[in-house]
């Protein structure tokens, strides 16, 4: 048995026995499993016949979707409405200096303390679940680039005139999301290896460390590069945003076709230019937009706005560059990794291989070199299992475009699969690890606060936020609708790449889509195994 | 009047600001110089966890021991079922806790005195170190990793080098962009004059 604590003022865990959520009762996965083998046979029936929205996203200029419709004209104005986004943004960045401040100087006790609690139970869970409704918004109010910007701009809002930065090009090798996804591996490894969910000062370091990075970035180079190149949440956030029931997107298509001056990628006078570099009228997918809604203020013709529009629609006919496959692949393996590391037999099963590890000569913290090779085994593998499976689409369809291509495109039918199951995760931790939140809202810092008792930990895993079969029936509906949509995504996809230059016959299109829809079936499946398994909470 | 005012006002102010924080130096009415890792009260840091079948304690004496000074570790070791101590043998071995080292030191073998398992150090150098308590019980090797700073933390905090490094990029970014302008504003001048020197 092995137990690891890397420094006191980083890691210092309550008292008390661990506790194990409890999974998805039997029954439910049963049901779950036989909806989606109806889809998956659904699908497989009709590989010629593609179902109208489908289509009908296909044809649009916007990318908005089928569907799309506006919002109330209310609504709109109040989203129009720069100076309410200045004053969230403001109420945030206050927030989040306070859960700094709390992190650094508060008590080491993750449940007792802002820094933990608001940070990984609440903000990370919910900024997830957001994006269904919300989409990227969280990085309009971001802290750390609207910290930065004040820091470096020297204003809260408008543009400024005199030079602030360098503006310098990011070098072409790294203008992809590869440091992004770097960015997020690094995370995960802090997160779930370095234990950084159990330490508020780390947490604090973490956030400190972010602000400087964003502050660096606008400094030295032009626009939010930190937020297109290298943000792993807002990438996260932007990827995930493919599944949001709303977007920033122009209201009438044809005003954007004719327009010839481009506030929206330019700015204005008052107005800061398209943060991540974007034309609204020609976006066509959300990983890049950070919702800032300058585009909204700065367009002449007030054409754009948060547009309703059916979830995975542009998903469905976008392309993707190899480097954006790469993210959503290791998006998806990171989701799945998460539900791993929290199974019960996974504290045994690192401890083992610490042993052996330390057995073999490799002594020095063999725990983090073993976490790390189990991390790394569990990011290659579902890799390898997506690159087989896209050949085999990609031979099955007779060879059309390349294979390149089909193993870019076809990536856009994992988010599906690894939101959903990142959100039903996630729900389980909202649900049941912020009973105590009122607590921490009250001594943020946690003063004078006592070490979780086993008694407490027992009452808050008895009083869940949401009541448990609730819990249970969320978690499956999430994981039915990843696989419906990742399914409706591959259906539109293959059937794009196969008809790439000719008429694909209907047969060999049938047989591309076969492998795909299996692995999407087995990702999903996978899932639900895990949510199926007793979950170790949060901080033991 | 206001002027002397506003100066009292200064003047206090700079000394409440220059007032450093006092720690005591009496424990429980002994002076501070007759403190050591021997004396019975010192100042000590603790953490508790839990591995395994056991609740286990680790206390430091005195909380942040500096280099060629005397101090000591206390593990307290017992079974959560039944609170009974562990009376099994313990060794401690450290070794430096910085990346991709592996010196490693045994630094003995204790049995229970008293309920505790007690075992002295003096470290040479400043540092941080890992001081990892092994032992045996039900069949099953238990190993806990407890860290050890020697010596004074460093002396920025993660506040003073955030502000920092954004205080030096602003300055030296700023001083990048004066430097530029000038060198846009001498050019244009030239070519301002060239133009004239032509017309």
């Amino acid at each position: 048995m092995y137990l690891s604590s890397f420094s006191l003022n980083f890691f210092v865990l309550d008292a008390g026995n661990a506790m194990h959520h409890p999974g998805v009762p039997v029954s439910l996965a049963q049901a779950a499993l036989l909806v989606m083998s109806l889809v998956l046979a659904w699908y497989l029936r009709s590989p010629g016949r593609l179902p109208v929205s489908a289509c009908a996203a296909g044809s649009s200029v916007t990318g908005a979707g089928p569907g799309a419709g506006s919002m109330p004209a209310w609504l709109l104005r109040l989203m129009r409405n720069y100076r309410l986004l200045v004053t969230m943004r403001v109420l945030v960045a206050s927030f989040f200096l306070l859960i700094v401040y709390a992190g650094l100087f508060g008590t080491p006790y993750p449940a007792r303390n802002m820094a933990t609690v608001m940070t990984w139970t609440v903000w990370w869970t919910v900024v997830v679940l957001a994006v269904i409704f919300v989409g990227s918004l969280w990085c309009a109010v971001c802290p750390w680039d609207n910290i930065a910007a004040w820091l470096v701009k020297r204003r809260l809002w408008r543009r400024q005139s005199a030079p602030y930065s360098l503006a310098l090009r990011v070098p072409r090798v790294f203008r992809n999301v590869g440091l992004a996804a770097l960015a997020f591996i690094v995370l995960s490894w802090f997160e779930l290896g370095y234990g950084i969910t159990l330490s508020p000062y780390a947490t604090a370091v973490l956030a400190l460390l972010l602000v400087v990075a964003a502050t660096v970035s606008m400094l030295v180079f032009e626009r939010r590069s930190f937020c297109r190149y290298v943000c792993p949440v807002g990438r996260t956030l932007g990827f995930y945003s493919h599944v949001s029931v709303t977007a920033l997107r122009p209201i009438d298509p044809a005003v954007c076709a004719d327009c010839k001056t481009l506030e929206c990628y330019h700015g204005t006078a008052q107005v800061d230019p398209c943060p991540t570099q974007l034309v609204i009228g020609r976006t066509k997918q959300n990983t890049y937009c950070i919702s800032c809604g300058n585009c909204v203020v700065a367009c002449p013709h007030q054409n754009v706005g948060w547009r309703l529009r059916m979830p995975g629609s542009e998903s469905m006919h976008a392309h993707a560059t190899t480097a954006e496959a790469m993210f959503v692949l290791t998006l998806l393996s990171l989701s799945l990794f998460h539900g791993v590391t929290m199974l019960p037999v996974w504290e045994p099963g690192i401890n083992t291989l610490s042993r052996f590890l330390s057995e073999l000569g490799l002594y020095y913290n063999t725990y983090l070199a073993s976490f790390s090779l189990v991390m790394l085994v569990c990011l290659v593998l579902p890799w390898l299992l997506y690159f087989g499976v896209v050949r085999l689409a990609w031979f099955f369809s007779g060879r059309r475009g390349s294979a390149q291509q089909w193993f870019a495109d076809l990536s856009f039918v994992l988010i599906p699969v690894a939101f959903f199951y990142h959100v039903a995760h996630n729900l389980a931790h909202l649900a049941r690890e912020t009973h105590g939140l009122s607590g921490v809202l009250l001594n943020p810092a946690g003063w004078g606060a006592l070490p979780l008792t086993g008694a407490e930990k027992h009452s808050r895993h008895l009083n869940p936020l949401i009541d448990q079969e609730v819990v249970f029936v969320l978690q499956v509906v999430l994981v039915i609708a990843g696989f419906w949509l990742s399914a409706r995504i591959a259906h539109s996809q293959v059937r794009k790449l196969a008809t790439n230059r000719n008429q694909a016959q209907a047969g060999g299109q049938s047989r591309g889509l076969f492998p795909v829809l299996l692995f999407v079936f087995l990702l999903s499946g996978f899932g639900l195994w895990l949510l199926m398994q007793p979950m170790a909470m949060r901080g033991g | 009047m206001v002027l002397r005012m506003r100066v009292s006002v200064i003047v206090v102010l700079l000394f409440v600001g220059w007032v450093q924080s006092v720690y005591a130096h009496h424990v429980l009415g002994r002076p501070s110089y007759s403190l050591s890792e021997g004396s019975n009260t010192p100042p000590s840091m603790q953490v508790e966890t839990q591995i395994g079948k056991y609740f286990v304690t680790y206390m430091v004496f005195p909380a942040f021991p500096k280099p060629n000074e005397q101090g000591r570790v206390n593990l307290y070791i017992k079974r959560i079922k039944d609170g009974k101590t562990f009376q099994g043998q313990v060794s401690f071995t450290v070794m430096d806790d910085s990346w991709f080292s592996s010196n490693e030191e045994l630094l003995g073998v204790q049995n229970p005195d008293d309920n505790v398992f007690r075992q002295g150090f003096l470290f040479k150098k400043a540092g941080h170190y890992l001081i990892r308590a092994q032992f045996s019980a039900d069949k099953e090797p238990y190993i806990i990793d407890f860290p050890l700073r020697i010596g004074s933390p460093f002396p920025v905090g993660p506040v003073g080098l955030t502000v920092g490094v954004i205080f030096f990029m602003l300055v030296a970014v700023n001083v990048m962009l004066r430097k530029r302008i000038r060198t846009l504003k001498t050019k244009r001048h030239r070519d301002e004059a060239a133009g004239m020197a032509e017309g």
